[in-house]
């Protein structure tokens, strides 16, 4: 975990430095927008992002240089598989991160902005365990058929999910086209769904209780965080 | 200005952003807290509840937990037989416990059973102080069979069972017998005559040697008690004169166990340089199947050895019942040293008889078992114990029925379950168990409820691990001593008419082992029930 944060917080401040030097920021010196600032602010461009819910694409639209509307999706699929026949169990896991939000961004200062809105979580993160061999349990030789496999699937508790997020930065840039934005914050997403189901022998372990222990376990994990950075190209 | 702006929000999103990470991780790390893997141990699909009785007593052998029987697995499919645990000892040897053992068939192999390949073996129980015997066990199709095994205390044997146990009858020498010695049981039901001169040798062919001791045991055919203690039972496989293996039943003329030990407890099984004498009384009310009347004098009925240890009958010839005094009487010069049966032996079997159907008044909880002792209407003998496990209407088929001949079974009444035997059906008679008739029984029974009782079994090793059992499962009173079985599938097993606020113990047979714990019933309809096993087992069954 430790290791995770450090590389973040080396990520961003990478960023942050080469953001910078980005024309944007050196042009902008003064709090307040001037009337010729906010007619210029209305526009349209496109995003490209790399986040936790997955790497997308957003449209974004400025009404003027402080709010901006941003309507995006995300996809990202990662699937291991296990396939060893020299290990007992193999398995496979499964993450599948996938979004689609409607966001609103609100600039407080010219790179300082909150993000609120609705996110279409389609996340969903599954383990799956079956056995390869053949087991011997006293004289008797148990198929792995007879043992059977578990599959466990994790998924947000709501699908409709609501987001607030603070960001440094531009979604669209307000007078160039290139503009960089980095944003953190959180989607409430409830507590997580899980599915559970076993077969064969393991069947109990599949059991309703057994469901209801590792939902509640992952209950506090009910908001997912998101850290996106964006790069956003003007062309309206 | 901008700088330190820049670097404040950032630290803010990234403080934001670490702090969520770092807290989602911590959750993750927990999110199994208290799971456990289950593991349904349903792999067996033939269970053999075998249990030790004491014949004159009618208690389990070793109740108090006291002694134990060591019971062998012989006969041509033993090499199936596991216990229900899954665990198969080289020797073949298991030992009950409390007077039961569970056993089991490998699943998922040839020891199947079905109506084209009947499983068959024998149970060949041996506990100091009692006279070996053995119960024959033939299945033909999986699911759950309970036999009872009837045991000859020497000290107190049942009616119809007399015993004489004598120490220094004679003397051996190299396995020579040094003084001739007469042993009768008592009222001289059986006389063994040993001659001076004769060579006696154990099984392994040594010599006997020093001090001689003779056991010998009469079982009066006509006795019920006697028959149904007859070392071996009376529907046997026996090898014929030609050695071809025959199914039959016995029509029995009398049955006398010997025993010749010395005193380092060398036991004699063959001999040579001359023949040992038996003689019998054969009761006057034998019923001959040959003449269909009683015996008489002239009358020539089979001699069967029995082998003890394995559970073998064996075809020794004809033996003449001659009047003798004012007794009928039966003496054979014997070749070796077993068991000798003096029985009529007929065999036609169908290996799928009769339907059983159990009209009940009230609906039960969950399934029950009807147990009862079959006779023969001809002559009204014993022949066997009937254990029928009744789940609802189903009909329940009798296994290896002897074909042709009219029975009755008597049913014993189930005070537990509040289960009584409607008049009616007390005896109940079957014509053919072969017929495909089905045969109603009319059962009365008191509103029951139940409970469910969840049994767990688990290693301290591995406490994550649960293992749900699917075998017989006992309980009783806590001052009782009737052990009630209930089928427990995946852990469960539904009970009935026990009492809230009353203690129960719970008990299962484990590998060769019997782990019980007391339950106190507090809701009235759950408990749960959890066993430790000990770390041997778990090693050996589960690799734990």
């Amino acid at each position: 975990m430790k290791r995770l944060i450090i590389i973040l917080f080396a990520s961003v401040f990478g960023l942050i430095s080469l953001q910078s030097h980005a024309q944007e920021l050196q042009e902008e010196s003064a709090y307040e927008y001037t009337e010729d600032e906010i007619r210029q602010g209305f526009g349209l461009g496109l995003g490209v992002k790399l986040s936790t819910f997955g790497p997308g694409a957003e449209i974004i639209a400025a009404i003027n240089p402080t709010f901006q509307v941003r309507l995006g999706g995300t996809y990202f699929n990662y699937k291991y598989t296990h396939d060893d026949e020299n290990i007992d169990v193999n398995g496979s896991a499964d993450a599948n991160l996938s979004s689609v939000s409607l966001l609103l961004n609100f600039h407080l200062a010219r790179v300082f902005f909150l993000s609120g809105g609705l996110i279409y979580n389609m996340n969903e993160i599954g383990l799956n365990g079956f056995p390869t061999k053949t087991i011997t349990i006293g004289a008797m030789e148990v198929q792995p058929e007879q043992i059977g496999s578990l599959d466990f699937k994790v998924k947000p508790g709501s699908s409709l999910t609501p987001y607030a997020g603070i960001g440094l930065g531009r979604s669209l840039s307000k007078n160039g086209v290139v503009s960089f934005a980095i944003e953190a914050g959180a989607a409430f997403h409830g507590k997580p769904k899980v599915e559970l189901k076993a077969t064969g022998m393991l069947e109990p372990t599949g059991s309703e209780e057994q469901r209801q222990l590792l939902e509640d376990n992952l209950s506090s994990f009910n908001i997912y965080p998101m850290l996106n950075f964006q790069l956003s190209f003007r062309f309206l | 200005m901008k700088t330190h702006k820049i670097l404040s929000y950032s630290a803010i999103i990234l403080l934001l952003a670490g702090l969520m990470f770092s807290s989602s991780c911590n959750k993750l790390k927990d999110a199994a807290d208290g799971a456990k893997l289950i593991i349904d141990y349903n792999l067996i699909e033939t269970t053999i509840d075998v249990q030790f009785y004491d014949a004159a007593t009618g208690e389990l052998i070793g109740r108090n937990d006291d002694m134990s029987v060591n019971a062998r697995i012989t006969g041509r499919d033993s090499e199936g037989v596991m216990d229900v645990t899954g665990v198969q000892h080289q020797s073949m040897q298991y030992a009950s416990q409390r007077g039961m053992l569970g056993l089991a068939l490998l699943p998922n192999s040839s020891f199947t059973p079905s109506l084209t390949k009947p499983i068959s073996f024998n149970v060949v129980g041996n506990v100091p102080g009692y006279l070996a015997t053995s119960q024959k066990v033939t299945l033909v199709a999986p699911g759950r069979t309970q036999i009872r095994v009837n045991m000859v205390r020497l000290d107190n044997p049942p009616e119809g069972v007399t015993v004489s146990r004598e120490t220094g009858v004679s003397s051996a020498i190299a396995g020579r017998v040094e003084n001739p010695a007469t042993v009768q049981t008592p009222g001289g039901r059986a006389r063994i005559e040993l001659p001076a001169g004769i060579v006696l040798r154990d099984a392994g062919g040594e010599p006997l040697s020093g001090s001689l001791n003779m056991t010998v045991v009469h079982f009066d055919n006509t006795v019920e008690e006697a028959l149904a203690s007859f070392p071996g039972g009376l529907m046997p496989t026996v090898t014929r004169s030609d050695g071809s293996a025959e199914d039959g039943m016995f029509y029995s003329a009398g049955f006398v166990a010997i025993e010749l030990t010395d005193a380092s407890g060398r036991q004699a099984a063959t001999f040579e340089d001359g023949t040992i004498s038996l003689e019998a009384i054969i009761n006057p009310q034998t019923f001959n199947p040959e003449t269909n009347g009683n015996v008489a004098a002239g009358d020539q009925v089979p001699l069967w050895s029995y082998n003890e240890n394995t559970g073998e009958w064996k075809e020794e010839g004809v033996a003449n019942i001659i009047q003798n005094g004012g007794e009928l009487t039966s003496t054979v010069e014997l070749t070796h040293l077993s068991y000798y049966n003096f029985d009529w032996f007929y065999g036609d079997y169908c290996f799928e008889g009769v339907p059983f159907v159990f009209s009940i008044t009230n609906p039960t909880c969950d399934c029950y078992v009807m147990q009862g002792a079959m006779y023969r209407q001809i002559d009204n003998s014993f022949m066997t114990y009937v254990y029928m496990w009744v789940c609802g209407d189903e009909p329940v088929y009798t296994q290896y029925a002897p074909s042709g001949v009219p029975v009755y079974i008597e049913w014993q009444d189930d005070y537990y379950n509040n289960i009584t035997i409607a008049p009616a059906s007390q005896p109940t008679l079957i014509d053919d168990l072969c017929s495909g008739t089905p045969v109603q029984v009319n059962v009365v029974s008191q509103p029951s409820n139940g409970i469910t009782i969840e049994v767990e079994v688990y290693c301290a090793s591995e406490p994550n691990v649960i293992i749900r059992p699917s075998f017989g499962a006992w309980y009783r009173g806590v001052n009782d001593w009737n052990w009630r079985w209930a089928e427990m599938v995946n852990g469960y097993a539904e009970i009935c008419d026990v009492e809230v606020g009353q203690t129960y113990v719970v008990g299962i047979y484990y590998d060769n082992d019997w782990y019980e714990t007391e339950v106190t019933v507090t809701q009235e309809s759950y408990s749960y029930v959890g066993f430790e096993l000990p770390a041997d087992v778990c090693s050996e069954v589960f690799g734990f």
